[in-house]
């Protein structure tokens, strides 16, 4: 049971770690990106096969296959993501916003899925890499049980140092330019804001914590393929996102705890039959979106709503972000 | 003289391989007008892609599938599944899209509650049907040469069934009172408004069309490939999104020339790229053509930059 828990909760802080990066997408800078989960596959790719060694199947296999020790695999990971995010963002922000920025991730997403699994050597296809050795698993020399409580500190650290940072950035002239983007582009251009680079930072910030999650969870699968990363899993990202609150890292976490670990493990005690097997999957996902819809009917803001700007001067009060409460006209 | 005489042989086969390619490329054509043309009109009045158009056509094919198996009548399945997606749209638009929008909600938010109604559909339909592939009970005719094409007697219903519903579309925008009122909505709903169109009604009717069309698509789309599974539609939504981008999203018209391009772009380029990329084809005409020409080929509106 303790073992059970312990790997639900390093799931809870991987899964986490990516729902913060989509917020900084979305929350932050107001896109809504269906391909975010290509940039956790391509972190958690390239960190593999920085790690494994070479294959040696003739026609499929793995580029790479260094041998190199975990934080280079990370490093590589996440810089592989930044790099991506970068150009696939630099293309689809120029000059689309909205629905058909929206569109255009992920028409990129399933390019991206159809060239990987087609060109069979680079990422072995459909079958993926695996074979992933634990990080420090050699060095530590722990036994099965204490390696998980090592596993999960280390997901966890990791989680609150992205935490913190994000926060840290959120306050930061950069997250108040970002959010007057969100909320005005043209307002915020007419104050010699350069929006599409703004933008364009918020892409690649959240590209890396994708990064960053698709390594560490690439690690605790110790294998990847495409079926982790499809479009519908982007989807469930955003479900927790908007229960928690757009823009607000704890709701955020707290959304990921409800939606993602939570509802996802109660499901699973129900009683299951063999004759309708898929009905459960299928039923989660129904639930999560009955879920999403709902909070965007009742809550819109979240359970834990963006907090409102404040002026340096306190007394003054200003007006809620409209981004998260609906208009009242119409 | 033998050089040459190759040499003319493979012009002749490459020849022969492009015709053939133009054939099932005018059969996607077709299944894509058919869905394309759906979005195009629910588009031009509300505004939003619907990113449960896909679904609506599994639906669709799934209501058909259903009716095949009580009565062995294709015309019958079709009639079920342009009943059944009608009603489902319609119903989608009135009960939860337009409280959403008398709300002001963003078009954004509107995006994600669509999505929500596409997972849903996917997965209810799962739920009761299962995962695996089924196929239709309708006899197989073999391909057979007819003009310069290979087709079989479902492409020949296919392109038939596009024909006269396209032709339907057009005569009904052109040539009725509604049809009228639809492009007036579609232009500006609210001047329709005050000049006198009952535009709430003519939005619910256009849903309902709209719905009707996907599944009559989602019907052929299933019948052309033999079968289906809960995941058909949902696959094929960028392609119908690229068909309609191309051509010019909520001009029906500029969505027929979008599906004509984007279905014989896709077969033609089988023969020159591995098939598997077929569809990647589609992805890229879309990302080039929202870069380069956003507004499509037949402009209906800008959109590039819109306030979001």
């Amino acid at each position: 049971m303790i073992q059970y828990l312990v790997g639900l909760l390093t799931m809870g802080a991987i899964i986490g770690i990516l729902t913060l990066g989509l917020n900084v997408r979305w929350g932050w800078a107001g896109e809504l990106d269906l391909s975010y989960y290509v940039f956790a596959a391509i972190g958690a790719y390239v960190g593999a096969v920085l790690q494994l060694p070479p294959s040696n199947q003739p026609t499929s296999g793995w580029i790479l296959g260094l041998n190199l020790p975990f934080p280079v695999g990370l490093l590589g990971g996440v810089a592989a993501s930044a790099v991506a995010s970068l150009i696939i963002g630099a293309i689809a922000l120029y000059r689309l916003r909205g629905d058909y920025f929206t569109i255009t991730t992920i028409a990129f997403s399933l390019i991206v899925a159809a060239f990987l699994s087609q060109q069979m050597y680079i990422f072995n296809g459909f079958d993926g890499v695996y074979g992933l050795q634990q990080p420090f698993e050699a060095q530590l020399n722990l036994d099965q049980d204490a390696y998980q409580w090592f596993f999960l500190g280390m997901c966890v650290l990791v989680l609150l140092f992205v935490y913190g940072v994000l926060s840290l950035l959120y306050r930061s002239p950069f997250g108040r330019t970002l959010r007057a983007v969100r909320e005005d582009e043209v307002a915020a251009a007419a104050f010699g804001r350069n929006a599409f680079a703004e933008r364009l930072k918020a892409y690649v910030i959240g590209g890396v914590c994708a990064g960053i999650g698709g390594v560490l969870f690439a690690q605790y699968l110790s294998a990847w393929n495409p079926s982790v990363w499809e479009t519908a899993e982007t989807f469930l990202l955003y479900t927790a996102i908007f229960l928690g609150g757009q823009a607000n890292a704890r709701g955020v976490l707290l959304g990921t705890l409800i939606a993602l670990v939570f509802i996802p493990e109660i499901t699973r005690f129900l009683p299951t039959s063999p004759v309708y097997e898929q009905i459960f999957p299928a039923l989660r996902q129904i639930v999560s979106a009955i879920i999403l819809i709902a909070v965007l009917w009742f809550r819109p803001q979240g359970l834990l709503p963006e907090p409102r700007p404040r002026d340096r001067n306190r007394k003054i009060v200003l007006q809620a972000p409209s981004a998260v409460i609906p208009r009242a006209d119409g | 003289m033998y050089a040459a005489a190759r040499i003319g042989r493979s012009l002749l086969a490459a020849v022969q391989d492009l015709l053939y390619a133009v054939g099932f490329g005018l059969v996607t054509a077709s299944i894509l007008a058919l869905s394309t043309v759906a979005i195009s009109l629910q588009f031009s009045v509300t505004s939003i892609p619907n990113f449960a158009q896909g679904d609506l056509m599994t639906l669709g094919a799934y209501a058909a599938f259903t009716t095949s198996l009580m009565v062995q009548n294709a015309l019958l399945s079709a009639v079920a599944a342009i009943v059944v997606s009608g009603v489902v749209s319609w119903g989608m638009y009135r009960f939860l899209l337009q409280p959403f929008i008398k709300r002001g909600t963003r078009n954004v938010t509107l995006l994600v509650v669509t999505l929500g109604v596409a997972i849903i559909l996917q997965n209810g339909i799962q739920a009761i049907f299962g995962s695996t592939f089924v196929k239709y009970p309708f006899p197989v005719s073999p391909p057979e040469n007819i003009g310069p094409f290979i087709w079989t007697g479902t492409d020949i219903l296919i392109v038939m069934a596009a024909v006269v519903s396209l032709t339907f579309v057009h005569v009904v925008l052109r040539y009725t009172k509604f049809g009228k009122s639809q492009r007036a909505v579609a232009d500006n709903a609210e001047l329709a408004r005050v000049s006198g169109i009952n535009s709430g009604r003519v939005i619910e009717i256009t849903w309902l069309w709209a719905g009707a069309m996907a599944g009559l698509s989602g019907f052929v789309l299933a019948a052309s490939l033999g079968g289906l599974t809960p995941a058909l539609g949902f696959g094929f939504l960028l392609v119908i999104f690229a068909a309609a981008v191309v051509g010019g999203i909520g001009n029906p018209y500029g969505s027929m020339l979008g599906a004509l391009l984007i279905g014989l772009g896709m077969e033609i380029s089988a023969i020159y790229i591995p098939a598997d990329y077929k569809q990647t084809f589609a992805f890229v005409a879309l990302i080039v053509t929202l870069l380069f020409r956003p507004n499509g080929l037949i402009a209906s509106r800008s959109r590039v930059i819109q306030a979001a």
